[in-house]
């Protein structure tokens, strides 16, 4: 391709913290602590936007559904227990998931171009023009997956999830998931394929 | 095409200020629930009080409307409420009444055994002999 890109350019959740939460700070979470719930929501804003903007496409939308999303915890927290097996990154995406099932039944999605919402990076003209290309090309590649394949392909790919983690998240077999992941990959591979 | 092209499809970034309005809304909606639950709980409460002193009530009446007849029942079996209980707790039934023997000229002659009267309050009919003997003979001839 002679893209020379850089790391910034490929990957823009680098700001996101990694590793799951303290329980220290969860139980202060619990009981309404301010300063650990800031912490709470800085730690997992970012998943929760990337999620939801790859979902349901990025505008404002985004913003106030990760709102809804981290409300929603909080309302459950005092029910939810830090396992090994269940992590506070795999529950929000879990309530994360509900929300977008729910405002798909209300609405039809509508993918809008990040570029129209947020500036880039400043970068050379010709670098610029290329990346732009290949990221609408993307883009629109992905908004052509059915909803349960890209909700499959998201969560495997950028979350980083197991598939019988996926498949108890969005309620469907294993064998299931693994199909819809193999196929929104290979939608994807041909589509991109296809426009360049 | 490597899953590192993948990584193009971008994701929307949060506003600086994102976390604290967040924050801001979770503390402000924080007691609503405990307030909605509390009398929540309170209606549910006071409504399974009502019925099960609706149940205990009706299962009550119910008793009593059943317990009635059973008694009038046992009280006029009398001959039931007497009789010895059997090994395997049933009850056994009445003794037969002692045979009635009438008494004839002839001594040697067989006689006729009158069943025991039965217990049911509805009367029996009588019935005729199927023969056609004389009524009034001890023995009927056909017999002989």
């Amino acid at each position: 391709m002679g893209l020379a890109l850089t790391a910034a350019d490929l990957s823009f959740d680098e700001d996101a913290p990694t590793g799951e939460i303290d329980p220290t700070t969860l139980a202060l979470c619990r009981a309404g602590d301010p300063a650990a719930l800031r912490r709470f929501v800085l730690r997992y804003q970012h998943t929760v936007f990337a999620f939801l903007s790859r979902m349901m496409g990025a505008g404002p939308h985004v913003e106030d559904m990760a709102q809804e999303v981290f409300l929603r915890a909080y309302r459950a927290l005092p029910r939810f227990e830090l396992r090994e097996d269940a992590r506070v990154s795999t529950w929000l995406l879990k309530i994360a998931v509900r929300l977008v099932q729910d405002a798909r039944k209300r609405r039809v999605p509508e993918f809008v171009p990040l570029d129209e919402q947020s500036g880039i990076d400043p970068l050379t003209p010709e670098l610029e023009r290329r990346r732009r290309e290949l990221v609408e090309a993307f883009e629109r590649a992905a908004a052509q997956l059915t909803d349960e394949q890209r909700v499959v392909f998201v969560l495997a790919h950028f979350h980083g999830l197991s598939m019988t983690e996926i498949a108890q998240l969005v309620g469907a077999p294993e064998n299931t998931v693994k199909t819809r992941l193999f196929r929104a990959r290979e939608r994807l591979r041909m589509l991109l394929e296809a426009i360049r | 095409m490597s899953t590192h092209d993948f990584n193009r499809w971008r994701a929307q970034q949060p506003p600086d200020d994102f976390a604290d309005r967040v924050v801001k809304a979770m503390i402000s909606e924080a007691p609503q629930p405990l307030r909605r639950r509390s009398r929540r709980g309170w209606l549910g409460g006071i409504g399974l009080a009502a019925v099960l002193l609706g149940a205990s009530a009706w299962g009550m009446l119910e008793a009593e409307r059943t317990a009635l007849p059973e008694a009038i029942v046992r009280l006029s079996d009398s001959a039931r409420e007497s009789a010895p209980e059997v090994a395997d707790g049933r009850t056994a039934p009445p003794p037969p009444a002692p045979p009635v023997v009438e008494e004839t000229p002839e001594v040697d002659a067989p006689v006729h055994r009158v069943a025991p009267p039965k217990p049911k309050a509805k009367p029996t009919s009588n019935r005729e002999p199927m023969c056609h003997c004389e009524t009034d003979l001890a023995v009927c001839g056909c017999l002989e």
